[in-house]
């Protein structure tokens, strides 16, 4: 059953048309299902008429169900199981658990000490879910290690820096990579930056059998923020940073863990002045060798080639307003590209082609989609 | 002969009525049309650029022969194009977006605010070195962006140290130096009139899928009024409410931009203008068409209570916005703003507009 949770109405037309939807994906449901059950899904986090929505897709690109949010989305993950997560943004105090995506939402909350920061992972076989957290008191970075089935927080440990924000599971699921972004917030002074002047952000490789660090990895610019990942099947870490010194100093921004060396990957000067020091996300595609970053301050997403998996090649920019969510599609070199406009491409990196993708559902284009999106290949 | 109308006839019309009650949004017809965006750009962004290109060319006129005659006198001269410069940059500031941003132009015209006070420190040191290669050709486009636009221009015509330095060194590495600037400011300006004239506008009003910058209508609509959004923030944020500080006695008069010019006042109606321009071009008639005119009213209301207080205040605003009066003035000012801003991004949903959902506030 498909499920939209309606709010207060603010006006007769806008309780209307929610009633409207509403009967659309409760006419839509019985087929709703069949389509979630038998084929893949996948999930975005969307603002839309004041409120936050987790938006959940079939493999077809149709908006299937809407869950409400308390409060701004960030991250998602999906395990191997068909599990869904979503994490609030920083500072945030509430996670969104789904066993499938039809099923009854269970909601996880932290404590005070420890807030989330927008990011959260499943182990490989979907029993653990792990949770990108600042432990106010420490102020050190945290990870918080959940049972995925019941919810239930079982323990924690380090990140081994400050500002953790992405966390992705390592290629053969036996660590996890954490993009510790080096910005220390407390959630009193809300989402100011604290310690900019002394910034040590670090890419973290843990032992997930014990939270134990194995690796870390550390550049020289120490205002760079290191915050998102990816991880393709090679164990390579694409990791997109966002600038925190002067505007009109201009970054690479883009960096790449591979061989056991972190690499900047540098794009022609006009397009990383272009990116404006911030990229939103970052993804690879389903075969690992397409590697694509998006800057919504820059309103672009640049595209990478690993060639062979070792040779990092430039491959192509592309103007798009408010471009932030990207995910793998089902296609080689393809992403999926959402927007905080309202709309959603599908880029092909072969053949360079851009093309809109429609959601069938008149409402969808009203919806400002959040930073991230959940790779399509997945489901 | 009349057919009855039976409630079974009723039932499928009814079931229309409200199946396009739901599915229409209310706010379908307060769109800004194409023909909008394209006066916008045409009554505003173009006009705009050109008046800064030509008064930078007339700058540039004016500094030509500084260095045949160097004096106060000379300097005095082209003090009134500076600051006719300044406001036609504050005109334009309605769009910052675009061709502005590209290779950092909006930083090299006018690095402003200056928080770390490096115009200073670099404008000292360069003066110091007497550094040639900032004299040559292209040679500001490699510098730092603090010296290479107006605020490093204004500290050469109007401070009274860097007046007597220019005029004093025999070198005459000071008034080459005014020169340089004049030049780059023309050379930026140009190619951002290039740029909108070649790609641009074309760009702006031709949404489409293969369009390499605009694939929606939503994305233009977006574009505009991000560009407004951002001017106000500006104004409020930067322009006001770091000069005014928490009270009177904390004003910090010296955080008004371009005070050494007196020309706080004349950027801020410039900038004022330019909103007004911009949301008569685009906003008046949309909302007049979708019949929510009692909208504009308010808007409109706001724009003219702004132009009124700015009427107001005295010049130069740096020596008088530590007095309470004139104080809680511009404070009641900086408050019209932000009710501009507020009611602006209440109508924004229903115009379709996304505010940079995670351009202005990402994680």
């Amino acid at each position: 059953m498909s499920t939209v949770d309606l709010t207060l109405p603010t006006s007769r037309r806008y309780f209307m048309r929610q009633v409207g939807i509403g009967m659309l994906f409760a006419l839509n449901s019985c087929a709703s299902a069949a389509k979630l059950n038998n084929s893949g899904y996948w999930a975005g986090t969307a603002k839309q008429g004041g409120f936050y929505w987790l938006i959940i897709f079939d493999a077809q690109g149709q908006v299937q169900r809407q869950i409400k949010l308390p409060s701004r989305g960030h991250g998602l993950q999906q395990s191997t199981r068909g599990q869904l997560v979503v994490c609030s943004r920083r500072p945030g105090v509430w996670m969104l658990l789904l066993q499938n995506p039809l099923a009854k939402p269970q909601w996880l909350g932290v404590t005070l000490i420890s807030r989330l920061s927008g990011h959260c992972c499943f182990s490989s076989n979907g029993e653990l879910l792990y949770s990108a957290e600042n432990n106010v008191q420490l102020a050190q970075g945290c990870i918080g290690v959940w049972d995925a089935h019941s919810g239930m927080r079982l323990h924690q440990w380090l990140s081994q820096g400050i500002g953790p924000h992405e966390i992705q599971l390592s290629h053969d699921g036996t660590h996890l990579w954490v993009a510790n972004g080096g910005i220390l917030t407390q959630p009193k002074h809300g989402r100011e930056k604290l310690n900019l002047a002394t910034m040590a952000p670090n890419i973290s490789y843990l032992r997930l059998s014990d939270g134990t660090l194995t690796q870390q990895y550390s550049i020289d610019e120490s205002q760079l923020s290191l915050r998102h990942i990816a991880v393709n099947w090679r164990n390579q870490v694409a990791v997109a940073c966002q600038y925190q010194g002067p505007a009109h100093v201009r970054k690479t921004l883009l960096l790449l863990i591979s061989g056991g060396h972190i690499n900047y990957l540098s794009c022609d000067p006009k397009t990383t002045i272009g990116l404006n020091n911030y990229l939103g996300s970052v993804a690879f595609d389903i075969s690992g060798e397409w590697l694509s970053a998006s800057s919504p301050r820059g309103h672009r997403v640049v595209v990478w080639r690993l060639v062979q998996g070792v040779e990092p090649i430039y491959h192509q920019s592309l103007a798009i307003t408010d471009a932030c969510g990207l995910s793998a599609s089902n296609g080689l070199g393809g992403f999926i590209i959402s927007t905080g406009t309202g709309q959603i491409y599908h880029y092909a990196a072969i053949t360079k082609t851009l093309s809109a993708i429609e959601t069938g559902d008149h409402s969808a284009n009203d919806f400002s989609w959040d930073n991230h999106l959940l790779p399509k290949q997945l489901c | 002969m009349v057919k009855k109308c039976t409630s079974s006839h009723l039932i499928p019309i009814i079931f229309a009525a409200l199946t396009w009650f739901i599915i229409i949004p209310s706010h379908a017809n307060l769109l800004v049309s194409n023909n909008e965006v394209k006066a916008w750009v045409d009554q505003y962004v173009l006009p705009s650029y050109k008046n800064l290109h030509q008064a930078n060319l007339h700058l540039q006129t004016h500094a030509g022969g500084l260095c045949d005659a160097k004096s106060l006198h000379q300097l005095d001269k082209m003090q009134p194009h500076f600051s006719k410069a300044l406001e036609a940059m504050a005109y334009s500031q309605a769009i910052d977006g675009g061709p502005m941003q590209d290779e950092l132009r909006n930083f090299q015209l006018y690095f402003w605010p200056d928080r770390n006070n490096l115009v200073n420190k670099q404008l000292a040191k360069l003066i110091d070195e007497s550094n040639l290669q900032v004299l040559q050709e292209l040679g500001l486009e490699h510098a730092s962006v603090a010296l290479a636009g107006y605020p490093a221009l204004e500290r050469l015509l109007f401070e009274p140290y860097y007046r007597q330095t220019v005029i004093q060194d025999q070198e005459k590495f000071g008034c080459y130096y005014i020169v340089t600037i004049t030049n780059n400011l023309v050379r930026i300006t140009a190619a951002i009139n290039e740029d909108w004239s070649a790609k641009w506008r074309a760009q702006l009003v031709g949404p489409s899928v293969s369009n390499s910058r605009f694939k929606k209508p939503a994305d233009q609509v977006s574009f505009i009024f991000s560009n407004i959004d951002v001017l106000l923030t500006k104004i409020i944020t930067k322009k006001l409410a770091k000069p005014l500080a928490s009270k009177v006695t904390k004003a910090k008069p010296k955080r008004l931009e371009s005070w050494r010019s007196s020309n706080s006042l004349i950027m801020l109606k410039a900038n004022a203008r330019g909103l007004t321009d911009s949301l008569n071009i685009t906003l008046k008639p949309a909302l007049i068409r979708a019949g929510e005119t009692p909208h504009w009213h308010q808007i409109s209301n706001h724009l003219s209570l702004i132009q009124q207080k700015l009427d107001q205040l005295p010049r130069p605003l740096v020596t008088h916005l530590s007095e309470p009066q004139h104080w809680l003035a511009v404070n009641a000012l900086q408050e019209q703003f932000i009710q501009l801003q507020a009611k602006l991004r209440e109508l924004y949903p229903r115009l379709n507009v996304h505010l940079g959902f995670n351009a202005y506030d990402g994680d």
